[in-house]
C-alpha cells in the first residue's frame, strides 16, 4: 500500500468519523449556527461602516476618485447618520447570540425553540452586571452586550438551551390548559415552571459568583476563558495550523471550514468586532488593536476558494497541454473568481489528488504569512473592515483594508505566488496524467491482442 | 413517475454510497449505478423535478450519518 494510499485510509478511518462527530455534535452545532445565523447583521454593519468612510470621509478611496470631497465640502458631516448602524449589528452581537444557541438546543431536542431563545436572552440579563444610578436615572453598561461577553452568551445559551428543553419536556412541570384555551396562551403556560426554575437559578447563582468574585460573572469568564483564547488566535501560527487542518480536511473530502468553525469563531470573533469599533471611531484600519486575525485568511490565501485555486486555475492556463484541465479550468474561472471551486475541486479533480495536495497546503500557509507580515511591519493596514467571502481576490484585501492601495498590489503578489507554486504541480500532474492515459491503453492493447 | 440520473461527488464517497444505495422513502427510490474513486452515479425514481431531486438528496445526504462532516457534490446528468 503506497503513503497516500494508506493516509486516506487513516483519514477515513479515524478522521471523518471525528469530523462527523464534531459537526453533529449538537453544542458545537449550536455555536456555529448561532455564528452564521447572526453573520448577516454584523456583515451589513461592516459594509455600511466601509461605504461610510469610503464615500463620506474626504480621503476615502471612492470620495477621492469621484471628487467628491470636492463637490460636496460638508461630506464628513454626513459621515454620522450611518455610524449608529454598528450599535444595532456588532456592539449587541452577544445578544443575538445568546438567543440563537438556546434556540439552535431547543431546535436539537425538540423543545420549543422561541420561547427556549427568549428564556436564554433573559437569562443573559439576569446575570448581567447590576444597573448603574447616576442621578436618579439607571444606566446598562454596553461593555457586555458586545464582543467581550461573547463567551457569556455562548455559555448561557447552551445551559438554558439544555435546561429549558429538558424541564419543558417534563409532564410533571407542564400547566395544561383546558381546550378552549386559545393555543399561543396553552404554550406559554407549558413552560412557565421551567422558565421559573431557570430564572431561580441563574439568580441563585449569580449572587453566589457575585458573592465570590467581586467584579462578577462576566469580568471572571472574560479574564478565565475569553481572553486567553483570544490571545491563542493573535498569533500567525495559530492561523496558519487552523488554515493547514482545514485545507488538510477539505482535500480529503472532508468540510474544513465547517468542522474548524466553532473553534474559529471561538479564537476570533471578539478580535473582528474590536477592530470594527475601531475603526468606526478612528475611521481608519490603522492601528486597529487585533492585527492578526482569520481575516488575513480570506483577505491573502483563499482566492478562487480553499487551497487559493485561482492559482491553480491561472497555473493550469499557463502550463497545462492537457485539454481536459483546460476545459475544466474554463467551466471553473468564473465560479473561481467568486471564491467558489467545486467544478475544480470534483473536476480536475484536486481531491484525494496526491499531487496537488502538496500546493493545497502549501499554498494558503505562505500567504497567511507573507499578508501577517505586510500588516505586522507596517506596510499595509491590518484587514480590519469584514468583507463577505464571496469577494473576488485582491478586491477583498483591498476593501478589508479600507481601501488601501498597497493591500490591493499585495494580493496581486499572493496570487502570482500562488501561480508560481501551483504550475510545477501541474506540469507533474499533467505527466502522471498521461502517463496513466498510456498505461490504460497498452492494457486495452494487450487484451485486444490476447 | 419520473427517473432521474444524478452525480455525487466527494472525497469520501464510500460513506455516502453505504448510506444512499439501495435507499427508498415515501418520496424518492435510489439506486447506485456505479462507483468511482470521488464519484457515483445513482438513478432516482421520484415525482419530484430533476432540481427538486438534487435539493432533496442534498439535504438526505447531509443527514446521513457521516454527512454533516463530508464536502460533497449532487448534480444532475
Amino acid at each position: 500500500m503506497g503513503f497516500m494510499a494508506g493516509f486516506e485510509r487513516g483519514m477515513e478511518k479515524v478522521l471523518v468519523p471525528i469530523a462527523a462527530k464534531l459537526n453533529s455534535q449538537r453544542h458545537v452545532v449550536a455555536i456555529r449556527d448561532a455564528f452564521i445565523l447572526a453573520f448577516p447583521i454584523t456583515m451589513a454593519g461592516s459594509l455600511v461602516l466601509l461605504l461610510n468612510f469610503a464615500i463620506l470621509a474626504p480621503d476615502g478611496f471612492l470620495a477621492k476618485i469621484l471628487f467628491l470631497h470636492k463637490l460636496f465640502p460638508n461630506l464628513a458631516d454626513y459621515q454620522q447618520v450611518f455610524t449608529p448602524v454598528l450599535n444595532g449589528s456588532t456592539n449587541i452581537l452577544s445578544m443575538f447570540i445568546v438567543f440563537l444557541i438556546a434556540r439552535n438546543i431547543a431546535i436539537a431536542l425538540k423543545a420549543d425553540e422561541l420561547l427556549s431563545g427568549i428564556t436564554g436572552l433573559s437569562t443573559f440579563f439576569i446575570i448581567y452586571p447590576q444597573y448603574l444610578n447616576v442621578e436618579g436615572a439607571n444606566y446598562l453598561s454596553t461593555q457586555w452586550v458586545g464582543a467581550q461577553g461573547l463567551f457569556v452568551a455562548i455559555i448561557v445559551g447552551l445551559l438554558v438551551g439544555e435546561l429549558f428543553s429538558r424541564l419543558s419536556k417534563s409532564e410533571k412541570l407542564q400547566v395544561k390548559m383546558p381546550a378552549s384555551v386559545p393555543p399561543a396562551v396553552a404554550r406559554t403556560f407549558k413552560v412557565l415552571f421551567p422558565i421559573i426554575i431557570i430564572t431561580l437559578i441563574f439568580a441563585i447563582g449569580n449572587a453566589i459568583i457575585n458573592a465570590l468574585y467581586e467584579d462578577g460573572l462576566h469580568q471572571f469568564i472574560y479574564t478565565v476563558l475569553q481572553t486567553p483564547l483570544k490571545n491563542i488566535g493573535d498569533s500567525v501560527i495559530s492561523l496558519v495550523i487552523l488554515a493547514v487542518v482545514s485545507n488538510l480536511l477539505w482535500i480529503f473530502g472532508i468540510h474544513g471550514p465547517n468542522t474548524i468553525a466553532a473553534i474559529r469563531e471561538g479564537m476570533f470573533a471578539e478580535a473582528g468586532i474590536e477592530n470594527l469599533n475601531f475603526v468606526a471611531a478612528n475611521g481608519t484600519a490603522w492601528g486597529a488593536p487585533y492585527p492578526t486575525t482569520w481575516a488575513i485568511n480570506d483577505a491573502f490565501a483563499n482566492y478562487g476558494g480553499s487551497g487559493m485555486t485561482l492559482g491553480l486555475l491561472i497555473a493550469i492556463f499557463l502550463v497545462s497541454k492537457r485539454k481536459d484541465y483546460r476545459d475544466i479550468g474554463k467551466l471553473s474561472i468564473a465560479p473561481g473568481l467568486f471564491n467558489i471551486n467545486e467544478p475544480i475541486i470534483f473536476g480536475l479533480p484536486v481531491v484525494l489528488n496526491p499531487i496537488l495536495i502538496i500546493p493545497f497546503i502549501l499554498v494558503p500557509a505562505i500567504n497567511i504569512i507573507i499578508g501577517w507580515t505586510a500588516i505586522h511591519f507596517e506596510w499595509i493596514p491590518p484587514i480590519a473592515y469584514s468583507v463577505p467571502w464571496t469577494t473576488p481576490g485582491p478586491i477583498l484585501a483591498f476593501l478589508g483594508t479600507g481601501g488601501n492601495w498597497w493591500a490591493l498590489i499585495l494580493g496581486f503578489v499572493c496570487l502570482a505566488v500562488s501561480t508560481i507554486i501551483y504550475m510545477p504541480f501541474v506540469m507533474a500532474a499533467n505527466k502522471a496524467a498521461a502517463i496513466e492515459s498510456d498505461n490504460i491503453t497498452t492494457t486495452k492493447s494487450s487484451e485486444l491482442n490476447a | 413517475m419520473n427517473q432521474h440520473r444524478v452525480n455525487v461527488f466527494c472525497g469520501q464517497i464510500k460513506f455516502l454510497h453505504e448510506f444512499i444505495d439501495n435507499f427508498s422513502d415515501e418520496t424518492v427510490k435510489v439506486n447506485v449505478e456505479q462507483l468511482n474513486k470521488i464519484d457515483m452515479n445513482v438513478t432516482v425514481e421520484t415525482e419530484l423535478s430533476g432540481e427538486e431531486t438534487v435539493k432533496y438528496l442534498k439535504d438526505l445526504l447531509k443527514n446521513s450519518p457521516m454527512g454533516s462532516a463530508l464536502h460533497f457534490s449532487v448534480k444532475l446528468q
